[in-house]
């Protein structure tokens, strides 16, 4: 039985803190963020590639930012997506309070993963 | 004959953040051809590179540095350190040279002592930049400015500088601002092995036992190089290395999984196999390494902001909370005016940043939450001005117009900030950030990071 379902057999969303075996984020370079999105198996990982809820523009609109600026990689072999996208300041500089990007991830946490396929 | 060209080991991701003993023992058994340790990084932050101080304490990079050195004098083969004191400048490099040299005075050690430089000379930097060999990379470009306003200007080395060390017969290596990669290429490149396997193998030796899939505190990561694979283990028994643990750790800390860029090349990881050797054991092959026409190395520099003074408080009432950007707004105001007021003709240039814990401290413009959830938050004030003596004059003033700043809801004076310490600010000294992104063309490597090569005989450095 697929874990999208209950046990009647509805279908039932999952939050994405409940699809990972690990969120994290971090700086790629004091410039630059990046997201890792592992997902705890294959299926979970293909729904969410599928739906798009980590594409570009879900992450442009969540973080506020042009999503020409957003690189997204899917990775098979580790279920695993791959966010990128420059620091709105650079780390260290004045105001910046995350220095080592370790905390960006967040907002993802709830985001619905539905099983559409 | 045994297909196997070396066997590597890496103490770990960062000198200084420690390792089992244990480890390190069993890798020794293993009869290893190097051992390599990274020893800086951008990732502390940009005052390192400006203020020439090193991230980890002195006395935990001495009690690695000393295991490692023992270890390799015994089994006389290389150690090769790179990043040298965090951020791989003069200062860096000095600091930790003197560390290897009483470490060799308490442990009666001779050998060959390599030093490689990086940090760059300014006036070559901006002439370079001018004629063109230096690219600015990302949004944040390099600008002339900021090269003559940079406090010092590191190079990021690749293979060149280890190979030319190596030859030499150097037996420690230690050089500055260096690519972690390149610490672990070196040698593997020198025997042979072919140049995808080698640039693959040390980017995943470069943070130690970190690929392994149930890392429970730093250690050490060995790996068996052969001309067209590797295979890597942890040397605690207790760690393991998986297929999905090893091509997982191309993630960290890079925008792109699938090539990772170094001053020598790009390392293409798109096709490359993984496969279980046993349980705690990888086998890889296939990584593909497309060779730069012309060497290249990252710059990294550090602009000095000023001096900081920081006051920590918090606000509870929720009358203040639910107008917090307009009591902001209204601080900012009454602050430039007060300061207006009190320095007269010798008017200081300030920045003033207010985060606010429990709004988007964390986050900042990135934060989607546009609601205060919390019935108290934390604020902390920064100001930043060109003396630690005009920053704290100013916070002084801040703090004051904090204290009693009105708000419609009440009449009479009244008390809205609750300050943390006494005194209420903290001093922070001097404050960087890093100039913009940029590669610098180094047809000659050599020439960008010199190499000097001094006999140590039981500390003492003989010339």
């Amino acid at each position: 039985m697929s874990r999208f379902n209950d046990f009647r057999g509805k279908r039932i969303a999952l939050k994405l803190r409940e699809c990972v075996k690990l969120v994290r984020s971090k700086n790629a370079g004091p410039f630059e963020l990046t997201i890792d999105v592992m997902f705890s198996n294959p299926t979970l990982f293909r729904s969410c590639v599928k739906t798009g809820v980590l594409g570009p523009q879900n992450i442009a609109n969540i973080y506020n930012i042009p999503d020409e600026l957003i690189k997204v990689f899917e990775i098979e072999m580790i279920s695993t997506i791959k966010i990128s996208f420059p620091r709105p300041i650079s780390q260290g500089d004045l105001g910046d309070a995350d220095n080592h990007g370790g905390q960006q991830y967040s907002p993802l946490l709830d985001l619905e993963i539905n099983n559409d396929g | 004959m045994s297909k196997i060209k070396l066997r590597a080991i890496a103490a770990n991701g960062v000198l200084g953040s420690g390792f089992r003993e244990t480890s390190l023992a069993r890798g020794l058994e293993l009869k290893p051809d190097f051992i390599g340790c990274d020893a800086g990084s951008t990732d502390p932050g940009p005052y390192y590179l400006g203020s020439g101080q090193t991230a980890f304490p002195r006395i935990a990079i001495k009690r690695d540095l000393s295991l490692l050195m023992v270890a390799t004098r015994q089994a006389q083969i290389p150690l090769i350190i790179g990043s040298a004191g965090t951020a791989g400048g003069y200062p860096h490099v000095e600091s930790l040279k003197q560390i290897v040299l009483e470490i060799a005075e308490e442990n009666k050690l001779s050998f060959k002592l390599a030093i490689i430089q990086a940090e760059q000379k300014k006036d070559q930097i901006l002439k370079l930049f001018q004629a063109g060999k230096i690219t600015p990379l990302g949004r944040k470009e390099l600008d002339e400015d900021s090269i003559k306003r940079a406090e010092r200007i590191v190079a990021m080395m690749g293979v060149d500088p280890f190979i030319y060390a190596l030859q030499k017969k150097a037996d420690i290596i230690i050089a500055g601002r260096a690519s972690d990669c390149a610490i672990y290429a070196a040698l593997p490149l020198l025997r042979g092995v072919d140049p995808g396997i080698a640039w693959h193998a040390a980017k995943i030796l470069e943070c130690g036992a970190a690929a392994a899939e149930n890392r429970s505190s730093p250690d050490c990561l060995f790996a068996q190089i052969e001309k067209n694979a590797f295979e890597v283990e942890p040397l605690a028994t207790d760690m393991a290395c998986t297929p999905q643990s090893v091509a997982a750790h191309s993630l960290y800390e890079n925008a792109n999984p699938f090539e990772i860029v170094e001053p020598d090349g790009v390392l293409n990881i798109s096709n490359t196999k993984y496969a279980a050797v046993n349980s705690r054991r990888v086998r890889v092959t296939e990584s593909i390494f497309w060779a730069n026409a012309i060497k290249n190395a990252k710059l990294e520099g550090a602009v000095f902001l000023g001096y900081q003074s920081v006051i920590i408080g918090g606000i509870r009432d929720p009358q203040i909370i639910n107008q917090i950007d307009d009591w902001v707004a209204k601080l900012k105001k009454r602050l430039a005016s007060r300061v207006h007021d009190v320095f007269d003709i010798a008017q200081p240039k300030y920045h003033f940043n207010i985060s606010i814990y429990g709004q988007n401290a964390v986050m900042g413009a990135l934060e989607p939450e546009k609601k205060i959830n919390s019935h108290e938050i934390g604020l902390v004030l920064e100001l930043t001005a060109e003396s630690q003596n005009i920053a704290n004059t100013i916070i002084a003033i801040a703090r004051h117009q904090a204290l009693h700043l009105p708000i419609p809801q009440y009449s009479g004076l009244i008390t809205g900030f609750a300050c943390r310490h006494n005194p209420p600010f903290l001093e922070r000294g001097k404050v960087f950030k890093f100039i913009g992104n940029s590669t610098i063309e180094t047809p000659e490597p050599l020439n960008f990071f010199p190499c000097h090569v001094s006999t140590i005989s039981e500390g003492r450095e003989l010339h």
